[in-house]
């Protein structure tokens, strides 16, 4: 009698264990699209063995745990390539849309008013008293000043919206590291009862978001907490310890990972741009009005770099024919003249023309840079992805296979309970 | 290799994104006809693109000075030549009037005379494009003007030379053309200053004597104006040196220009040929990645299992 009700007893085990596994295997499918989901699996072990007259019997299985299937060392890999994907993907498009507002082809923008500029000297030579030849004069130095303030307030425009954003990001860092901590506390208090997996998965993707803001790195103390620090100026800093309270950040400057140093990259790659722009500015202006001054004229520009900029009106009107004549002689040999760019030190001295030329080849690089370890960080994360995923993953085959598995023990265990049901009649049916 | 949901979504994603981006790059290239449609496209070439347009701007510009240049020239050559005819003629007119005797005859000589310092005032004031070719960069002014009572020549203009730029300058206001001469210099300056001579004044004098009969001044007339024929001549000669100038500077720009076309071309424009063939082999890419998507997702043991 012991061992039919063993056998029952076990047979009922057997049913509860493939509902669990079930339920696991269905919670899996559920989350296959989860951000941060580890698959889990239902461990199952078999009970200890009783003591019979015929030796050691089994007595079934059951589930001891819910486990999840992670891997630090590739998480940790991952959030590396997320980390730099993420910066280059910033850096990539801020730099995309300086590059287009500073946009120079030879035959637009700064140089084609630079070049209109000479062509409108040169066509005064021709005729040193014309006054609609003045007025183009005139009015192609205007065009060049507004060119170049312009071209350089749209790119001051885009610099102020920086600080905005390097604030927005840092905030955003913050309140995951917050999250991170809030949910290590959490994982404590949890794991004295089972495994957290829910809350592991909820961390995992904090981190995963995290690493896309700033760099990251994590380890996992034996207790289930994580530990993750940054790289600030070089150096690691440690943000959070354990459920310790967490450290924020509350200087934004010195990243060089994430979103974060892709915009402080970008920021300082402007600021060199801008730079740029006004040394060519300075230059043009004192070049332009030493010719000038050399035949007693007056300034054709005013300021003394790009945001202040000028066109004077009327510096030729008045003057004799011949100075006329000179000026605009020697205004249009400026083109061809090498000048150096004394404020811009290691600059060789160049044309004003092939002066901006080099700003768009020095954009145009960065860019390009840019884009290519974009490129090339997208198809490493999306390789450890792969790998992490193959791993962690949920494979809707492999559940649906599993659960004809589990549909089949349940089935046996079924049939196991309602034979010895059957059997248990028969012993009863027996004694009558 | 555990293939997982995750995975093979997200390996999809990425390389159907890859290749329309390449594909969106080729059409792009393709249909603006151009390869480089921003800096970052290719630094070095987007740069020198640049400088090469400019390049040929300035050249267009040095051609646009040359035919100024040469169309001052054609009108210069032209009033002079005219203006050595008159000078001809004028001597022609001594000639005949030292061998002519009688007062109705040196009266039609000198109404003679007369028509030729008419026209010789408006070769000397000619015009090309509105301004006065013979009165140095004044070019607003007219040059001579006579004082009807006197004879006296009054050259209003100056002896600068209007300079073009029809070259590349190595050194500080190279390059430059002069297109015009001085008025000055061809016909002399103002008579009313110290030691002035002028050839308008020469050929009023002549009419002058004419007029009176003065045979020994009309024999010196016929001697000056001699001179005056020679140094118009060699103007012309000048103006003719510094128009086959001009032409070979033409040739040789035009010529630059079709260069500089080319290496411009060579920078920022597709090569359309190879561009569709890549195109083509992108899309077939494209179209059997997508043919492997739509057939993996029906690999999947639910669609299987009912």
């Amino acid at each position: 009698m012991a061992s039919l009700a063993l056998v029952l007893n076990t047979a009922e085990q057997t049913l509860m264990n493939t509902q669990t596994e079930l339920a696991t295997a269905s919670n899996n499918i559920s989350n296959a699209n989860t951000t941060g989901y580890a698959r889990q699996t239902a461990v199952q072990v078999e009970n200890p063995a009783i003591s019979t007259l015929h030796g050691w019997m089994g007595a079934g299985a059951s589930i001891k745990t819910i486990t999840q299937t992670r891997d630090n060392y590739l998480e940790q890999q991952l959030m590396n390539a997320t980390g730099s994907d993420s910066q280059y993907t910033s850096l990539a498009s801020q730099l995309t849309s300086i590059q287009a507002t500073a946009s120079d082809s030879g035959s637009n923008g700064i140089s084609q008013a630079l070049g209109n500029f000479f062509d409108s000297w040169s066509t005064l030579a021709q005729n040193p008293t014309g006054t609609s030849q003045q007025t183009g004069v005139d009015s192609a130095a205007q065009n060049l000043a507004s060119s170049i303030s312009s071209t350089y307030s749209q790119l001051s425009q885009i610099n102020s919206q920086f600080s905005g954003q390097i604030s927005d990001t840092v905030d955003q860092a913050n309140t995951l590291i917050n999250q991170i901590s809030q949910l290590n506390t959490d994982i404590l208090k949890s794991s004295a009862v089972a495994q957290p997996n829910d809350l592991i998965d909820q961390r995992y993707a904090a981190m995963d978001s995290l690493a896309k803001l700033i760099p990251v790195s994590f380890s996992t103390n034996s207790n289930g907490s994580v530990n993750v620090d940054t790289v600030q100026n070089n150096s690691t800093v440690n943000l959070i310890n354990g459920a310790d309270p967490p450290t924020l950040i509350t200087d934004s400057s010195g990243f060089s990972g994430g979103q974060l140093g892709g915009l402080l990259t970008a920021q300082s790659d402007l600021a060199g741009y801008m730079n740029q722009f006004d040394y060519f500015a300075g230059t043009l202006i004192t070049e332009v009005n030493k010719v000038t001054t050399a035949s007693s004229l007056p300034d054709v520009f005013s300021g003394t770099d790009a945001s202040t900029i000028a066109a004077n009106s009327g510096f030729l009107s008045g003057q004799s024919s011949d100075t006329v004549s000179s000026v605009a002689q020697s205004m249009s040999a400026l083109q061809d003249q090498t000048v150096q760019f004394t404020t811009d030190p290691g600059q060789p001295s160049s044309t004003l023309q092939q002066y901006l030329g080099s700003i768009q080849q020095t954009i145009g690089a960065d860019t390009q840079n840019a884009n290519n370890n974009q490129t090339y960080y997208d198809s490493l994360k999306s390789e450890l992805q792969s790998q992490q995923q193959s791993l962690s993953g949920v494979s809707i085959d492999e559940e649906l296979v599993n659960i004809m598995k589990y549909q089949q023990i349940y089935q046996a265990a079924a049939k196991v309970v309602q034979t010895t049901s059957t059997l248990m009649n028969t012993v009863i049916n027996m004694v009558q | 290799m555990r293939i997982t949901l995750g995975m093979s979504t997200d390996e999809t994603l990425l390389n159907l994104n890859d290749q329309q981006d390449q594909i969106n790059t080729l059409s792009q290239q393709i249909s603006s006809g151009k390869q480089l449609n921003a800096a970052s496209d290719n630094p070095y070439s987007w740069s020198q693109a640049m400088n090469t347009t400019q390049t040929l701007r300035e050249y267009n510009s040095f051609l646009s000075n040359v035919n100024f240049a040469t169309g001052w020239g054609n009108a210069t050559e032209s009033a002079l030549s005219q203006f050595s005819t008159l000078l001809t003629q004028a001597k022609s007119v001594a000639e005949s009037a030292t061998s002519a005797v009688g007062q109705s005859q040196s009266a039609t000589f000198a109404s003679e005379a007369g028509g030729i310092l008419q026209q010789a005032m408006v070769l000397a004031n000619a015009q090309y494009n509105g301004q006065y070719i013979f009165s140095g960069t004044a070019t607003d002014t007219q040059p001579f003007s006579m004082d009807s009572t006197t004879g006296d020549v009054t050259y209003n203009g100056n002896s600068s030379a209007i300079g073009v730029k029809t070259s590349v300058s190595g050194v500080s206001g190279g390059g430059t053309t002069a297109v015009n001469l001085a008025g000055d210099a061809v016909f002399g300056g103002s008579t009313t200053t110290a030691g002035g001579s002028n050839m308008l004044k020469d050929i009023y004098d002549l009419q002058q004597a004419l007029s009176s009969g003065d045979s020994a001044q009309i024999g010196n007339s016929f001697t000056t104006l001699g001179n005056d024929f020679n140094q118009v001549n060699n103007q012309l000669t000048t103006i003719g040196t510094t128009m086959s100038g001009l032409t070979n500077q033409q040739t040789a720009l035009n010529t630059m220009l079709t260069n500089e076309k080319g290496v411009l071309s060579n920078y920022q424009d597709t090569d359309v040929a190879a561009a569709t063939v890549k195109l083509s082999t992108a899309q077939t890419a494209f179209q059997a990645a997508l043919q492997v998507t739509t057939l993996l997702d029906k690999l999947n043991l639910a669609s299987i299992i009912s």
